[in-house]
């Protein structure tokens, strides 16, 4: 957006402030529990090089999290705040996070899911609000993208490996089936049901 | 298998090991490791690989301990982080000079006991006291000894020069961290030094003494920069987390 051109359309009815700021600490949730997804599978995990993938890719989740929780103070809310996402959402995620047990099921939660759920999110979150006027969540996002493109090329690069050497690392002939899948995307929720929007609202602010 | 801990009561203070793959083989103690002596053709490869272990094993530490205390301050939780990401980047230098010397990974036994000690114990206060305050400062020692000892190795003595400034930023870290927790709660002392006595003793059982006599380091200079007072420098005979005793 040039400083003085006139704004592309706008959504119809933008999210309001403390909306927005819902959404981010939902979106906080998402990162703080990758963060700790990856750094609980970073010991149970065996193959060395997908150990370091991990080690890497919780300090980059860690830093988007951190931007977010900055960034839901200055829209009102206490520094570093988050909120559990929808109770639909929650479920699936749970179960997801159950059945993530293998190393091929891990990486396709997080490079398969969590990160396109993430671009997925965004784009719905651009369509609702002011650009101009929510410029810094949108410079966030920003630099995610760039920090979310480089983790799915280099967990790609990991899993060629991996897959290259499945045979020294012990894989079965199913583990090197569901190797070539691993980065396949996956469905972890949808992004029109992922904020619970449980605050108290001011008068006139928009319902959901 | 030897167990690595000889009692019921230390055998209770360990953590599972962590998961390895197939082309490694796990040592229990020092003394079932390839030990060659300083010198000896296949002395630096072997240490390169012990080294890239270790780093492993820090960084599984920070990211259990991450893990494991989801309600600690903000501040710390970046801290871990932060350190699992420069353990992971020491862990890739290490592997990437092992096998630029014709190394192959899982050539010789490695020690998961770094993990095993650490992550056995239940307090985030604990664990910052043995990983970071302890075995990490240990490492600033054997750094420094590294470095003065290896001036003819350049790309070794780059990695080093690295990793040092690292590791002097998570024994800060921790020092900081600690020194204000002893000042909200005193007791916290007694704590310290609790912990530091259960972790030597493990640490001796691992290493045996064969694996700990001759290595006393000097305190390293960098231990100031890294937040210890002049009293505790003195005072510090800290078991290393580099395995010592393997050079």
């Amino acid at each position: 957006m040039m400083l003085l051109e006139p704004r592309g359309p706008l959504p119809a009815q933008p999210l309001v402030v403390r909306q927005r700021a819902d959404c981010i600490m939902s979106l906080r949730w998402l990162s703080t529990g990758t963060m700790r997804l990856l750094a609980r599978w970073t010991p149970e995990t065996p193959e060395m090089e997908v150990k370091l993938l991990f080690g890497k890719h919780i300090h980059d989740f860690a830093q988007f999290a951190d931007a977010l929780g900055k960034r839901v103070h200055e829209l009102r809310m206490p520094l570093q705040a988050q909120r559990d996402p929808a109770h639909g959402f929650l479920r699936s995620w749970n179960e997801l996070v159950s059945d993530a047990d293998s190393t091929p099921a891990k990486l396709k939660l997080v490079y398969g899911g969590v990160i396109p759920f993430i671009d997925a999110f965004v784009v719905w979150y651009r369509s609702n609000v002011d650009p101009l006027l929510d410029e810094p969540t949108f410079r966030v996002f920003e630099h995610f993208a760039v920090d979310a493109r480089r983790m799915h090329d280099e967990a790609a690069e990991v899993l060629d490996f991996v897959a290259s050497h499945a045979d020294l690392l012990g894989y079965t002939d199913d583990q090197r089936a569901a190797l070539g899948l691993a980065l396949e995307r996956i469905t972890i929720g949808s992004v029109d049901d992922f904020v619970d929007y449980r605050s108290p609202l001011a008068k006139g602010e928009r319902t959901k | 298998v030897t167990p690595a801990i000889s009692t019921d009561t230390q055998r209770e203070h360990l953590a599972s090991l962590p998961l390895r793959d197939k082309r490694f083989s796990v040592a229990r103690r020092w003394v079932e490791c390839n030990n060659l002596p300083p010198g000896a053709p296949g002395d630096i490869e072997e240490f390169l690989h012990r080294q890239m272990n270790e780093e492993v094993n820090s960084l599984e530490c920070s990211a259990k301990s991450l893990a494991d205390f989801p309600d600690s301050d903000w501040e710390m939780q970046l801290f871990l982080a932060r350190q699992s990401w420069d353990e992971s980047r020491h862990a890739v230098a290490f592997r990437l000079l092992y096998e630029s010397r014709d190394g192959v990974l899982g050539a010789t036994p490695i020690l998961n006991f770094q993990y095993e000690i650490i992550s056995g114990f239940t307090t985030l206060l604990e664990r910052l006291i043995i990983q970071n305050r302890s075995f990490e400062a240990g490492g600033l020692d054997a750094i420094e000894r590294g470095i003065d000892e290896n001036a003819s190795d350049p790309d070794l003595i780059q990695l080093y020069d690295s990793q040092l400034a690292d590791e002097i930023l998570h024994v800060r870290f921790a020092n900081d961290w600690i020194r204000r927790h002893c000042a909200k709660k005193p007791v916290t002392v007694l704590t310290l030094g609790r912990t530091y006595a259960a972790a030597v003793r493990l640490f001796n059982d691992v290493m045996g003494p064969e694996g700990v006599a001759g290595v006393a380091a000097a305190p390293a200079l960098s231990r100031v920069e890294a937040g210890f007072t002049q009293a505790e420098i003195e005072a510090s005979a800290p078991p290393s987390r580099d395995g010592s005793g393997s050079r």
